[in-house]
């Protein structure tokens, strides 16, 4: 946190948060493909490099400085679009609301995607899905497919 | 061609650190802004990041971002600017935090002071609304403070519950399954009580969502003898 409080560089949170927003609308959003995926992952690692490196705050002070705030909240919205994009692009299936192009069909088993952050580095681990309920085990992947 | 801007003025003060407040120029693109929270927010983004505001919905919803702005209070993303100057200053009749940010205690204490939710007895336990339409526009309010600050009787007399309270007061008064009406009642029966209220209607021009408190207010008075 000190690092954003005497950050002298050149970009506004702002900024940086508008490129991230529009990054992630256009290749995170309701239809995506690994190509953009790639594309917005390089994109997010060089915005949180300048947020590390070449950030401009204007207040110097902890209490009651919205910078600072901003700048806060725009390190946590750049972890989780990271973790989004990381997670969109191991999953090389369209399932629920996750839609790819270049997988458009859901693939084997179901499964949870559990995310795991240490320092700078993103694990991801799959669970299986339990289904509790008859209906549920007839809408899974190879279930309906036979039914279809 | 030069692009027109707005021309806006903001109240600045640090207590911690200023003697006295301030008042800051700003200039602003006007196709990026329409409202006095656009504007705030853009100063904020482009500007100086140091501008303390609260705001949270931006749809005039949740009521956080009230504030003076040339000669009314209301709710900061629902003023649209004017030509000309637009001065922007805090909630009067609240201690300053910091710049447009102001301390909400006073407001609260004394909202909580009139029991501002339902209590039932064993009597009233099963009663439906069957008043439901009276209340409508009694819970409107978002008590976002406007009134509160608008009222000149707030300032004078740390006592007087203030309109938001007696909105609050006059909702559980027309709630049929409240057991506890005579207690409402003569906790602002007294001196400092609802009488204080000399129908300045200041509040009723100030409220964002029409809850019109002056109006309750005149409501709770007719029920007290």
């Amino acid at each position: 946190m000190t690092h954003m409080l005497t950050a002298k560089g050149k970009v506004r949170t702002a900024e940086l948060r508008n490129k991230m927003q529009e990054l992630m609308d256009r290749h995170a959003g309701v239809f995506r493909d690994g190509m953009g995926l790639v594309e917005a992952a390089k994109g997010i690692r060089e915005l949180k490099k300048i947020l590390a490196e070449d950030l401009h705050t204007d207040g110097k002070e902890r209490r009651a400085n919205p910078g600072l705030t901003e700048a806060l909240e725009l390190k946590g919205s750049l972890e989780i679009a990271d973790i989004i994009i990381q997670a969109a692009l191991s999953r090389n299936e369209s399932i629920g609301v996750h839609f790819r192009n270049d997988f458009p069909a859901p693939k084997g088993r179901r499964r949870h995607s559990l995310i795991k952050v240490r320092k700078t580095k993103i694990r991801i681990r799959y669970t299986g899905v339990k289904s509790r309920h008859k209906w549920l085990k007839e809408l899974a992947p190879g279930k309906l497919a036979e039914k279809l | 061609m030069k692009e027109k801007t707005w021309k806006i003025s903001v109240f600045r003060f640090d207590p911690l650190k200023d003697t006295e407040h301030r008042f800051v120029k700003y200039a602003i693109p006007r196709s990026r802004v329409r409202t006095v929270l656009d504007a705030l927010i853009y100063i904020r983004d482009h500007e100086d990041d140091t501008l303390a505001f609260r705001s949270s919905c931006r749809q005039g919803r949740c009521g956080s971002c009230a504030v003076h702005c040339n000669g009314r209070y209301g709710l900061a993303c629902e003023m649209p600017l004017k030509s000309g100057k637009n001065t922007i200053r805090p909630l009067a009749q609240l201690p300053v935090i910091k710049d447009l940010v102001v301390d909400m205690e006073p407001f609260w204490e004394r909202y909580e002071s009139i029991k501002p939710y339902l209590v039932r007895s064993s009597k009233t336990a099963g009663r439906n609304y069957r008043n439901r339409r009276e209340l409508e526009k009694k819970i409107d309010c978002i008590l976002c403070g406007a009134c509160f600050s608008a009222c000149l009787m707030t300032g004078k007399n740390p006592a007087f519950h203030g309109p938001a309270a007696y909105v609050a007061l006059n909702r559980f008064l027309h709630d049929d399954s409240d057991a506890i009406t005579g207690q409402r009642l003569a906790m602002v029966k007294g001196e400092n009580g609802v009488f204080r209220c000399h129908n300045m209607f200041n509040c009723n021009e100030a409220c964002p969502k029409n809850v019109e408190p002056a109006e309750n207010i005149l409501e709770i008075k007719k029920n007290i003898d």
